[in-house]
């Protein structure tokens, strides 16, 4: 074993940063809930979900294309191995190992160690609010990859990785839809080499593993419909337009500030380092910035992307140190024990014993999850007949803590509605004058509402005859139709 | 040197025309630096954050690409040019209707760096060109709609002496055909009104279950609404509604008197 140097101190610090993050944090997306829920569905029955059984309202016609269904069990399978500590502890090596390839591909391209572990903290402080458990935190490692497998063709002209990315392809086009990414680098690097050569052959390395990438996408089990869906995901009405993910960066968001300030730093550093950028870079940033500013959820890929472009470009101004020789094995092991013990007290079995953890951040769950409300309707039937209304946020954790003993009307799946259902719930929760007979429409014999959220239909309700309080907190109110009242 | 002016020249008149889209739409309605706010960012999209969805948007990205494009390919740029193009996006950033402000900030930049370049006269010609179609785009697209004269007619035919609402693009315009002794709301622009008023104004123009209420609480007797868009829900409930008597619905506009 070689000696320990501060090189491994830094590289076990950038490691686990991606590692202590989101095994210390508490569940920030409910989309693990239903991805819990779909997978433990499809090892019961033994097969695709075809069918939404977790939602009451009218779906959309045909069966169901979820092109993550292997994401689902695999999130059921650390659910099964050790319930949500085992789920979050999942996604924290998934994390860590993203990072981990981040700064392969950043040192690759740079030659500076250092500077590519700040540039990869960098990477980092930018997805920090997407790596929470869900589908496509599974999708990061493997788009790293791809990053790495084409920085390391573009500076080491090392072209053998570019191997691994057909297979590693079909393994995504299986986990999540982001799968598209992989192909936007890919065509990025060989626009690149075709402008920068004026050679079509310059590009084969990479046209020929598009090529396959397409092809191997296309090994999932809808086929050339998984494409088709990726296609078509972005162009839906209510996701395009109300779905807050989906929504263009601004500097409204604690994201969009962070992106526009990570655009203004590239733009510095083009403009001040000597060294150009490539039309390879060029265009990966054009592309995944387009991505970014497109929409708050494309941020962190844009993250992933600029990392070996900025740690490249910060290497030519910052010059290069020679190894002093006065490493300190000993100092460094003591360090690096530290930081092992540090991620390890991280783990959610264990994360109480970090004393600077606020005490929100101590359970698995964040403090808008309606446990409370969630263990209520668990303890407590439906009324005999009639669908619940509940609070569309809270779709994903209410099903997951109470299906099959209650239905949800909506959760986080947009597509599996049609618009206009999301426009009559959008009109009941504002609420529009419609409300009642929205809710007789759809048969709605109980609401599951925030205090918070809904405050203007709480009040309406509490003031109109045939509902009564079942049960309330600080959060949430449950209300059901007095029997006589009943549609 | 004769020819070096007059390259310049044009170099600066071509900064100048490029940014023209970006003063546009703010022309319509006076200028004015803020920042976004939510209730009005619903109906109004210069009162929106810059994003990508808008055209003014993906103008103003575009430009301020265009002087880093042409900064780092001549890498002949001054350091106070990149201020004035941040200082100009980052106004912008936080409210589209602040691109005037990018629009001043970005033209001596962005002047400069054309001037730098020395493109070729048909290059020229086809930057013109681009922007002058920019310009005429803008001028189509951000122009507000004007109330039709048949429904001004009906508006001032009108019985009532409270206060009226209407689409705050046509405020303006019925207050000056009403006449100083009827109070249009919003009358004087989006400025005029409290975060409140404004949030009312929501409320009734997409159909809450107290848009009856909120007129009634405010003395209004007049609507004069946008049917076909801004306030469609609206007006399909003033439609139904016995408190109201519509006296024109036609061309996308429904005026509505309150029944006494």
């Amino acid at each position: 074993m070689g000696k320990l140097s501060i090189r491994h101190v830094w590289v076990a610090l950038t490691v686990a940063a991606g590692f202590i993050g989101p095994a210390s944090s508490p569940i920030g997306l409910p989309d693990v809930y239903w991805t819990l829920l779909v997978g433990h569905w499809m090892v019961n029955h033994g097969m695709l979900l075809e069918f939404d059984p977790f939602t009451s309202a009218p779906h959309v016609s045909g069966p169901i294309l979820n092109v993550q269904w292997l994401a689902d069990l695999v999130f059921a399978g650390l659910d099964a191995l050790g319930g949500l500590n085992m789920v979050i502890t999942g996604t924290a090596i998934v994390v860590a190992s993203t990072y981990t390839l981040l700064l392969a591909a950043a040192v690759t391209a740079s030659g500076h160690l250092r500077l590519s572990c700040v540039v990869v903290w960098i990477a980092y402080v930018l997805g920090s609010s997407n790596l929470s458990p869900r589908p496509q935190t599974l999708a990061y490692p493997l788009f790293a990859l791809f990053l790495l497998a084409v920085m390391r063709a573009e500076w080491r002209k090392d072209n053998r990785l570019l191997w691994l990315l057909p297979p590693a392809t079909a393994l995504w086009a299986n986990l999540h839809g982001s799968f598209f990414t992989g192909f936007v680098l890919l065509g990025c690097a060989a626009g690149g080499r075709i402008i920068a050569t004026r050679n079509l052959r310059a590009a084969r390395p990479y046209a020929i593993t598009l090529g396959a990438c397409v092809l191997a996408s296309m090994v999932n089990p809808y086929g050339p419909g998984a494409l088709v869906y990726v296609a078509t995901i972005g162009s839906n009405p209510i996701i395009r337009d109300l779905v807050t993910e989906w929504a263009p960066t601004t500097v409204n968001w604690r994201e969009g500030i962070l992106f526009f300030c990570s655009v203004l730093l590239i733009g510095g550093l083009a403009l001040k380092s000597r060294p150009r950028l490539t039309v390879t870079e060029i265009l990966l940033l054009l592309a995944f910035g387009y991505l970014a500013w497109s929409s708050v959820r494309a941020i962190v890929w844009w993250g992933l992307a600029f990392t070996p472009v900025v740690a490249r470009l910060l290497g030519s101004l910052v010059p290069g140190r020679q190894p002093t020789g006065r490493d300190r094995p000993l100092i460094n092991g003591v360090i690096l024990a530290s930081i092992a013990l540090l991620a390890y007290i991280s783990l959610p079995w264990n994360k109480a014993l970090l004393p600077i953890l606020p005490a929100n951040k101590l359970g698995n769950f964040t403090d808008d999850t309606p446990v409370a409300v969630g263990d209520y309707l668990r303890s407590h039937d439906p009324p005999p007949a009639g669908q619940m209304l509940n609070d569309q946020n809270w779709g994903g954790y209410l099903e997951w803590a109470t299906w099959p003993r209650h239905q949800v009307f909506l959760d986080g799946r947009i597509e599996l509605h049609p618009p206009q259902v999301w426009l009559d719930y959008l009109d009941v929760v504002f609420p529009g004058a419609r409300w009642p007979a929205l809710l007789e429409k759809y048969n709605i014999s109980y609401l599951v509402l925030s205090k918070d959220e809904h405050a203007d239909l709480v009040a309406d309700v509490r003031q109109t005859s045939g509902w009564r309080v079942d049960y309330e907190d600080d959060q949430a109110v449950v209300f059901s139709r007095i029997p006589s009242a009943e549609p | 040197m004769f020819s070096r002016q007059w390259s310049v020249l044009g170099a600066y008149a071509l900064g100048a025309l490029a940014v023209l889209p970006l003063l546009v739409p703010e022309l319509w309605v006076g200028l004015r630096l803020g920042i976004s706010d939510t209730a009005l960012a619903v109906i109004a999209p210069t009162e929106q954050p810059l994003s990508v969805r808008s055209p003014g948007g993906l103008w103003a990205i575009g430009l301020a690409l265009a002087w880093f494009a042409l900064a780092y390919w001549q890498r002949q740029f001054a350091w106070w040019e990149a201020a004035l193009v941040v200082i100009g996006g980052a106004a912008a950033l936080a409210r589209l209707g602040n691109a005037w402000v990018d629009a001043a900030a970005m033209v001596v930049p962005l002047a400069r760096q054309l001037a730098i370049a020395k493109f070729r006269p048909a290059v020229l010609a086809g930057l013109t060109l681009v922007c002058l179609a920019g310009v005429a785009a803008t001028l189509v697209m951000t122009r507000p709609p004007e109330l039709p004269a048949a429904a001004s007619q009906a508006a001032v035919s009108s019985a009532g002496h409270g206060t009226a609402v209407a689409d705050w693009r046509w405020a303006g315009q019925l207050q000056q055909s009403l006449g100083p002794t009827r109070r249009v709301w919003a009358a004087n622009g989006l400025t005029s009104e409290s975060s409140e008023f404004w949030l009312d104004y929501l409320r009734v123009a997409q159909g809450h279950e107290r848009w009856a209420e909120i007129l009634r609480q405010q003395n209004v007797d007049l609507l004069v609404l946008d049917a076909t868009a801004q306030q469609r829900q609206a007006a399909e409930l003033v439609r139904v509604s016995p408190e109201w008597r519509v006296t024109f619905d036609a061309s996308g506009v429904l005026i509505a008197e309150r029944v006494n």
